[in-house]
């Protein structure tokens, strides 16, 4: 299991970027074309990503207007809101064990006085979706300005120069294609003109609507090649997983490890579940990016 | 529920009855009755001494508030009762066409407890669904949801069910007057489409008001409508009213007639001013279209340099089981804008974890003469 990770990440690592820039016009609700879909195959893209052109486009640009390099956003539903989910590298309660390759980019992201790997979000919450992310309703009106929408208010508080965005598990009940396509178009244009980078995210099969997941996924495929993002294909990463690293009592949310394995554990017990390969895959993808953009020294 | 009462509130002059007996609709009642039906839900009905009344269990007698559906709610006046007809009940098949079994609940949402199971390939009959359609209730009591089982039958024909039995929307029901007192029957004003159905009489209403009456000696229908337009339809044949006209249901069917001027005097409608579109009403209604997840309605109270987010705003709750908890607004109104804040919360229940999310205030203008939501405030 360890082994084909490491190599598909290695692969990626002297990957060179393919998608081009090209320019998106925002989006029109009722606009979707399902053909845009048709020709892609889930299984083709790789599970990290590559460093895109726009990516290095923004991330150039966020550093000339002063936003922190060293801070993300975590933009999402009930399983990136989770407690699971990398904050355990935010409070000293982890081991990479054979990935101690990552230690520098956990300790690059917990250079600063708050860790984005724990500090409180604006842009994630139980029940969250697409929509919610634009919806002004949806803000913490503490931290918020009025009618400002939680994804906006999340960037403007954190100045953060990533977003890592996974959206699907409540979209895929409740919209169709193409108010999931729309919505999910409208939160990455918001981002954009945030000045901040959407790393993109697959989701974990629905075990109610698989087909449908499929489909959804593919929309966020097409989603990062039309806008030139970096995208972790999470579902590729959890399909040698039972159920696909989804917790079958609780179909909203990955499994988990039994204790005292936790889900910064990077054991082979604890990489058979769902949240620990998401973890994993995380700091492997930001490793990534922040390597090929400069941001921490390539590996000789 | 109380922009309803804004239709009595400038009731001028007390309205003249032949008993005593015969309660009035004058600015004393509607403000008690004001204050006892703040909370009022579809389907049930209440009266001055603040008696929740569930329609679908007992008749309800004047004086008396009956919220019907979302967008009616009728004055019941005189010694008028009005009393649920039921329909007969459809059921459509349910099957568990999954490999596992199914999880059945106790109410249409994943926080209810559990109530059994539904083994793979089992076929049962369904008599219900939720309002947004996403649970089936199932003969036997429980509810099961929907995008999970394969449905054999039409699905229109499901009544739509509440987890209790007060949020059931009833639609059809028997008018009579008990006798003695004038101008008894029922009175409603609505600003949408409504449909009611009375003493087999259908009336579809669009932006109308109207007053039905009963009497009590012939058990004949009256129906004047002094705003907007109506169809009345018996045995489908359907008459078209609008305001200023009157039909008389007689043994020989319906029958057109003049409204004499000293008869609109008389009525109770006649003394009321009917403004339901009120910036606290909108507010309400917005917030009540939210909780259904309606991007229509909620567009349609929305200015258009809103219209984005409210459609956004429909959107946003759909996975959240959203209902609307002691919601009260107060207006602070200049001539073109209103700001709105609301008291109360909307409710929401997601994978078993229930919220409250306090109601923040809204912004209004004026388009084309109707208040329009166009902002929030903080």
């Amino acid at each position: 299991m360890q082994l084909w990770r490491k190599s598909l990440y290695l692969l990626t690592l002297f990957c060179v970027p393919v998608f081009a820039i090209t320019a998106q016009t925002p989006p029109t609700f009722g606009d979707f074309d399902p053909q845009t879909t048709a020709d892609i195959t889930l299984g083709d893209y790789p599970i990290l990503p590559v460093l895109t052109e726009r990516a290095l486009d923004l991330y150039t640009q966020a550093l000339e207007s002063e936003r922190n390099p060293a801070m993300f956003s975590k933009v999402g539903d009930s399983m990136t809101f989770s407690q699971s989910f990398l904050v355990g590298f935010g409070t000293d309660d982890y081991d990479l064990g054979d990935y101690e390759e990552l230690q520098d980019v956990v300790d690059y992201f917990n250079t600063g006085e708050i860790s984005p790997f724990n500090r409180e979000n604006y842009a994630t919450a139980l029940g969250f979706s697409t929509a919610s992310a634009l919806d002004s309703f949806w803000a913490d009106s503490e931290a918020c300005e009025p009618n400002e929408s939680p994804l906006v208010c999340e960037f403007r508080a954190s100045q953060s120069v990533w977003a890592l965005m996974m959206f699907g598990t409540n979209d895929v009940m409740n919209f169709d294609e193409a108010t999931f396509d729309y919505f999910y178009r409208s939160v990455i244009e918001a981002t954009l003109n945030a000045g901040v980078i959407p790393v993109l995210y697959t989701f974990p099969i629905r075990p109610e609507e698989p087909e449908k997941s499929l489909q959804f996924n593919k929309i966020i495929v097409s989603i990062a090649l039309d806008y030139d993002l970096p995208l972790v294909n999470l579902m590729k990463a959890l399909e040698g997983l039972d159920n696909g690293g989804v917790d079958l009592e609780d179909t909203l949310h990955l499994t988990e490890p039994l204790l005292p394995l936790t889900v910064t554990t990077f054991n082979e017990e604890a990489l058979q579940s769902g949240y620990t390969v998401r973890n994993l895959v995380t700091l492997q993808a930001l490793d990534i990016l922040l390597r090929d953009m400069g941001g921490l020294p390539k590996d000789e | 529920m109380k922009r309803l009462f804004c239709f009595f509130l400038l009731c001028v002059a007390p309205v003249a009855m032949a008993q005593e007996a015969c309660p009035v609709f004058d600015e004393a009642l509607v403000e008690t009755l004001k204050t006892q039906c703040r909370s009022l839900a579809v389907g049930e009905g209440c009266t001055p001494n603040a008696e929740t009344l569930l329609l679908r269990d007992e008749s309800i007698s004047a004086p008396a508030l009956v919220k019907v559906s979302g967008g009616l709610t009728l004055a019941v006046m005189g010694d008028a009762t009005l009393t649920p007809v039921e329909s007969p009940i459809m059921l459509v098949s349910v099957t568990n066409a999954n490999s596992f079994e199914l999880n059945l609940r106790q109410g249409a949402g994943r926080d209810f407890a559990l109530a059994g199971t539904l083994p793979a390939g089992a076929v049962v009959e369904a008599d219900g669904k939720s309002a947004d359609g996403q649970w089936f209730h199932l003969v036997q009591g429980a509810w099961v949801f929907a995008e999970l089982v394969v449905v054999g039958g039409d699905l229109d024909t499901l009544i739509v069910k509440g987890n209790d039995e007060a949020s059931v929307p009833l639609s059809e029901f028997a008018l009579v007057s008990s006798g003695g007192c004038n101008d008894s029957g029922v009175l409603f004003s609505v600003l949408g489409e409504a449909e009611i159905t009375l003493n087999s009489v259908s009336i579809q209403a669009n932006g109308a008001t109207v007053f039905v009456g009963i009497s009590d000696q012939t058990s004949e229908l009256e129906i004047i409508v002094t705003e907007g337009d109506v169809v009345v339809s018996l045995l489908d044949e359907p008459e078209t009213l609008v305001a200023g006209e009157s039909l008389i249901m007689t043994a020989d069917g319906l029958e057109r007639v003049e409204i004499a001027e000293t008869r609109l005097e008389s009525l109770p409608f006649a003394l009321v001013i009917v403004d339901a579109g009120t910036p606290e009403d909108v507010v309400y209604r917005y917030l009540e279209a939210r909780t259904r997840s309606s991007s229509a309605d909620m567009q349609d109270l929305s200015c258009a340099a809103w219209d984005l987010q409210a459609m956004i705003q429909s959107q946003s709750f759909r996975a959240m089981n959203a209902e609307l908890k002691n919601v009260n607004c107060l207006a602070n109104t200049t001539t073109d804008t209103a700001q709105v804040s609301c008291e109360g919360v909307i409710q929401t229940t997601y994978n078993g974890q229930n919220r409250e999310w306090a109601l923040r205030g809204f912004e209004l203008t004026q388009e084309e003469g109707e208040w329009r939501i166009c902002g929030e405030l903080n």
